[in-house]
C-alpha cells in the first residue's frame, strides 16, 4: 500500500469520519494508519469521536489500553474521566461544556506523541460543533472515530467524507460480509438528485414545516404540493400529485413505511425520493433493492463522500479470511478504493 | 431569621422577580435562587447593601460600557469551590488546576476593571489580589487559558520529557515491529517517570495555593455579590423601584406597586392602582368591599416590605421601613390544603405561628381575612379578640376583614374605596348594554382600589349585595336577599 494513500484520498476533504460495520473491523488501526500518514506529510489534526468505542480492553492482559497513537500538536476531545489514560503530554485547553457519562467533553493540545483515550459527545451537532473549533484552531484535518453501528451511518452535518471499515469479524460467511458491505456502501453513495429548484422549494419548506406534515411534492416547474394524507400508498396513487417528479420525506425512511407501497400496482416509475442523508435511511437491503425495480430513484439532499472501503480479513473470533481472496471479491463488489489494513 | 418557602415567594410575587433577573455566574445564580431578608441583627449589612445599589443605580447608566464589561467577565466566571475544597485536603488534578487557573485569569481582569481610578467604587465589598496565586499557575506569565505541567517548574521533568521526545522521534521513523516494540517499552519507562515528576509538582503546586485558599474563596464570595447587585438594579430599573429608607419602627409606604400584578393587569389593558400604607406600631384594619382588591393590597404591601428587608429597591414613591424580626402573612392557602389540613385548619396554625413570633421580636403581622371560612359570629369573634390581643404588643399587624366591630378595636381603620364614588345608575345602564359575563369586568374597571384612612366610626361597606344585582344575579333570589337584610338590620337595631 502506497505510503500516502489515504492522504490522497482525503485531498479537499477538511473533515473525515470513519464507520465500522462491526467491532474488530480495524478502525482503530485505519486511524493510526491515517494519522500516521498525516503526520508524515506534514498536516496537522483534531480529533475526537463519537460516544465511546467499546473497544479498550485488551483480550490478552484483560487490562485497558488506550490504542490511539497521536503526533505533538495535534487537537483532541475527550471526556473528563479518561484523561488519566491518555499518556501523552496533554495541555487543557478549554472545556466544551457537552457532558457524557463518562465527564465532560475536554479540548486538550497534545505537547508530545503519545496514546490517547477518545470519548467524545454522541450528539451530531455537538460533535459538528468540535469540528469546526478544531478547524478554527489550524488545523488541517479533522478526524472523528465513528461508532460501531450500521444505524448511525455518519452525518453529512458531522463530516465530509467518510471511510467505512469492515472485515471477517462481521459475519463468517465471506459472502455475507462482502455482500452487505456492498450495500452500506451503496446508500453511503447515494446521488443528490434534484435540481436546483427542487432543492429551494425544499429547504424553505423545512424552515417553516408544520409538526404533522413529512411529505412534500415539488412539480417540474419547483412547486411545492403538500399531501394532506402521510401514508406513502395512499398519496402515490393520488391523482392529483401525478405531475410531481420529486417527492420529500423529512427524518427517516424505514421498511415499514415502505412495503404497502411495494406489495400494490401503484406505478412509481421514473419518482424520485428525497431524503435528508444516507443517514436517515433505514432500510433492509431487500426493500432497497424492490424499491429500485419499482423504478424509484432514491436521493439525498446532503451528498456524503464515501472515500474507501477498509477491510480486515482477521476476525476476533477465529475464522480469518483469506487475504488475497477478500481483497479481490471485495474490490468486484464495491466501486471504491478497498484497502486491507493489514498491508 | 426569617424563611420563606418557594410557595411563599411565589404567592408574594418575590419569585417573579426573582425570576426576572438573569445572573451570569453560578455565584450570583446561588444567591438570586436564596434571596432573603436580612435579620434585624444585620441591619448595618443591610444598610450597606441599599448604600451599595443606590450607588449602582445612579451611576449605572453613565457607566454602562463600563457594567457591560464588568458582566462579560463576569459571565466566564465557572465554579470553583468544590476544587478550593479539595485543595485544603488533598492534590488537585490539572482540570482542577486548569479550572482554578481560569477563574483566577477572570479575576485578573475584573480585579483591573474594578480597581480602575474610574471605576464605581462598591463599598464593602472586599476584593483580594490573587496574582501570585495567578502566577503558580502561569509560570511562564503568559496569561493563556491553557494548562499543563510546564517544562519550566522542574528541570527533572524538561530532562524526562527531552527524553522521551528523542524516543517518540525515532519512534516516527522506525516501521520494523521489533524495535518499534522495544522503543514503545522504553517511552513507557519515560512516561512512568514523567507521571511521577508531574504528580509531584501537582502536590508542590497545590501547596503553594494553600495561603490563597481563603482569599479566592472570598473573591468567589465578592463575585456573586457583584452579580447579585447588578440584577438587583436592572430589575430596579426596569420596575422604577427607589431605595427604601431603613427605620426604627414607623412604615410608610407612599404610592405601591406590585410588579407582577401590574404586568398581569397591563395584559389585560388595565393600570394597578398603587397603595399608600402609613402606620406605626399597633394593629390596622383595611375594610372594604369585595372584589375590592384588600388581599391585593396586603399582597403589595408585604412584597414591599420583604424586598426592602432583602436588599432590594421598593416599588413606592417614597418608602420608609423598619427590620422585623418576623414576617407572617397568615392567610388561606393552597398551601394548607396540600398538607392536609382544612383550609380553617391550616389558617389557625399560621395564627398559632404569628402569635409565638411576635413574642420573640418586633414582626409584621399580615391577617387576609382571618377566619372567613366558619360562621360569621364565631368568625367575628376570634377577628376581634386577635386584634384585641396584638394591641400594645410589638407588633405591626395588618387585617382585612368583612367582619363588623372589629375596626372600633384597632389602633387605626383604613377603607377601600371600592364603588362608593360611583355613579350606580350610569354603571347598571354599562352593564346591561355590555351584556353577560363582561358585567366583572365593567365593575373591575369602576372598582376604586385605593385606600384611603378613616378616622371616625364607620361601618362596613354594603358593595357585596349591590355587586350581586350589578351582576345579574336571578331576581326572585335578589328580592331574598334584599328582604333578608332588611330583617337583619332590624334585628340589629331591637
Amino acid at each position: 500500500m502506497e505510503r500516502d494513500l489515504f492522504v490522497k484520498l482525503m485531498a479537499g476533504h477538511d473533515s473525515v469520519s470513519l464507520a465500522g460495520m462491526c467491532k474488530n473491523a480495524g478502525k482503530t488501526t485505519v486511524l493510526n494508519r491515517l494519522l500516521q500518514e498525516l503526520g508524515e506529510a506534514q498536516l496537522s489534526v483534531g480529533l475526537t469521536s463519537i460516544g465511546r468505542d467499546g473497544e479498550t480492553v485488551d483480550v490478552a492482559t484483560g487490562t485497558k489500553k488506550p490504542q490511539i497513537y497521536v503526533r505533538e500538536g495535534s487537537l483532541f476531545a475527550t471526556a473528563s474521566g479518561l484523561l488519566q489514560n491518555c499518556d501523552v503530554t496533554g495541555e487543557i485547553l478549554a472545556l466544551s461544556g457537552m457532558h457524557t457519562p463518562l465527564g465532560e467533553v475536554v479540548l486538550l493540545r497534545a505537547k508530545s506523541d503519545g496514546f490517547i483515550d477518545l470519548a467524545g459527545p454522541s450528539m451530531n451537532l455537538q460533535l459538528a460543533k468540535l469540528s469546526r473549533w478544531f478547524l478554527q484552531q489550524g488545523v488541517d484535518k479533522s478526524l472523528i472515530d465513528g461508532a460501531i453501528s450500521r444505524k448511525s451511518l455518519c452525518s453529512r452535518r458531522v463530516a465530509d467524507a467518510v471511510i467505512l471499515c469492515t472485515g471477517a469479524s462481521y459475519h463468517r460467511n465471506m459472502a455475507t460480509v462482502i455482500a452487505d458491505t456492498a450495500y452500506i456502501s451503496r446508500l453511503l453513495q447515494l446521488k443528490r438528485g434534484a435540481d436546483e429548484k427542487t432543492v429551494r422549494r425544499i429547504e424553505q419548506w423545512r424552515q417553516s414545516r408544520p409538526q404533522s406534515q413529512r411529505l412534500l411534492f415539488v412539480d417540474e416547474d419547483g412547486n411545492g404540493k403538500e399531501p394532506t394524507e402521510q401514508r406513502l400508498a395512499d398519496v402515490l396513487r393520488d391523482k392529483q400529485y401525478q405531475d410531481c417528479p420529486y417527492l420529500w420525506m423529512e427524518g427517516a425512511l424505514t421498511d415499514a413505511m415502505l412495503k404497502p407501497m411495494l406489495f400494490s400496482n401503484i406505478d412509481c416509475k421514473g419518482r424520485t425520493f428525497i431524503v435528508e442523508d444516507s443517514s436517515k435511511l433505514l432500510l433492509g437491503q431487500d426493500t432497497f433493492e424492490k424499491l429500485e425495480k419499482k423504478g424509484v430513484h432514491l436521493t439525498v439532499l446532503e451528498e456524503i463522500c464515501l472515500l474507501a472501503v477498509t477491510i480486515n480479513p482477521f476476525s476476533a473470533y477465529g475464522n480469518h479470511f483469506d487475504q488475497g481472496e477478500f481483497l479481490q471479491r471485495m474490490r468486484e463488489a464495491v466501486s471504491l478504493p478497498v484497502l486491507d489494513v493489514l498491508h | 431569621m426569617i424563611t420563606l418557602s418557594l410557595e411563599r415567594k411565589q404567592s408574594l410575587g418575590f419569585q417573579f422577580l426573582l425570576e426576572e433577573m438573569q445572573p451570569n455566574c453560578i455565584y450570583g445564580q446561588e444567591l438570586v435562587k436564596n434571596a432573603a431578608p436580612y435579620t434585624r441583627d444585620e441591619g448595618e449589612a443591610l444598610e450597606q447593601e441599599l448604600n451599595r445599589l443606590s450607588l449602582l443605580v445612579k451611576g449605572y447608566e453613565e457607566h454602562r460600557s463600563f457594567w457591560d464589561s464588568v458582566e462579560l467577565v463576569l459571565m466566564q466566571m465557572k465554579e470553583v469551590r468544590g476544587s478550593l475544597k479539595r485543595g485544603a485536603e488533598v492534590v488537585l488534578t490539572d482540570l482542577e488546576l486548569f479550572e482554578l487557573k481560569h477563574f483566577l485569569l477572570q479575576w485578573e481582569k475584573l480585579f483591573a476593571l474594578l480597581k480602575r481610578e474610574d471605576a464605581v467604587l462598591l463599598p464593602g465589598i472586599a476584593i483580594e489580589d490573587t496574582v501570585g496565586a495567578l502566577d503558580l499557575l502561569d509560570p511562564e506569565k503568559r496569561r493563556l487559558p491553557g494548562f499543563y505541567i510546564f517544562d519550566c517548574y522542574a528541570e527533572d521533568l524538561k530532562q524526562v520529557r527531552d527524553e522521551k521526545r528523542h524516543l517518540e522521534v525515532v519512534l516516527r521513523q522506525e516501521h520494523e515491529e521489533e524495535k518499534r516494540e522495544l522503543l514503545l517499552r522504553r517511552r513507557q519507562e519515560a512516561v512512568g517517570q514523567e507521571e511521577e515528576i508531574q504528580q509531584r509538582i501537582r502536590g508542590e503546586i497545590t501547596e503553594k495555593l494553600r495561603p490563597y485558599l481563603a482569599q479566592i474563596s472570598a473573591n468567589c464570595r465578592a463575585v456573586g455579590q457583584l452579580d447579585f447587585l447588578l440584577q438587583k438594579a436592572k430589575l430596579a430599573r426596569v420596575y422604577g423601584g427607589i431605595c427604601p429608607q431603613l427605620t426604627e419602627a414607623e412604615l410608610k409606604l407612599a404610592e405601591l406597586r406590585h410588579p407582577q400584578m401590574e404586568q398581569q393587569l397591563k395584559k389585560k389593558d388595565k393600570c394597578f392602582t398603587p397603595i399608600s400604607f402609613e402606620m406605626r406600631p399597633g394593629t390596622s384594619v383595611i375594610t372594604g368591599a369585595n372584589m375590592g382588591g384588600k388581599s391585593v393590597a396586603l399582597r403589595t404591601l408585604a412584597l414591599n416590605v420583604v424586598l426592602a428587608q432583602s436588599g432590594f429597591f421598593v416599588y413606592a414613591k417614597e418608602a420608609r421601613v423598619p427590620l422585623f424580626d418576623d414576617i407572617c402573612i397568615v392567610a388561606e392557602e393552597y398551601q394548607s390544603m396540600q398538607n392536609g389540613l382544612s383550609s380553617f385548619g391550616g389558617e389557625i396554625m399560621q395564627l398559632q405561628h404569628a402569635i409565638q413570633a411576635q413574642k420573640q421580636g418586633f414582626c409584621l403581622l399580615i391577617f387576609d381575612e382571618l377566619a372567613r371560612g366558619t360562621n360569621p359570629d364565631e368568625g367575628a369573634s376570634i377577628v376581634r379578640a386577635v386584634v384585641r390581643y396584638l394591641k400594645e404588643r410589638s407588633v405591626i399587624a395588618i387585617f382585612a376583614t368583612h367582619y363588623d366591630h372589629v375596626a372600633e378595636f384597632a389602633d387605626s381603620h383604613y377603607q377601600v374605596r371600592g364603588l362608593s364614588q360611583v355613579d350606580l345608575p350610569q354603571l347598571e345602564q354599562e352593564i346591561r348594554s355590555a351584556q353577560g359575563q363582561k358585567g366583572i369586568d365593567v365593575i373591575a374597571k369602576y372598582m376604586n382600589y385605593g385606600i384611603y384612612q378613616v378616622h371616625e366610626k364607620e361601618e362596613c361597606p354594603r358593595d357585596a349585595i349591590h355587586i350581586c344585582g350589578l351582576l345579574g344575579l336571578e331576581a326572585e333570589l335578589m328580592d331574598l336577599i334584599l328582604q333578608e337584610e332588611e330583617n337583619e338590620s332590624g334585628l340589629c337595631s331591637a
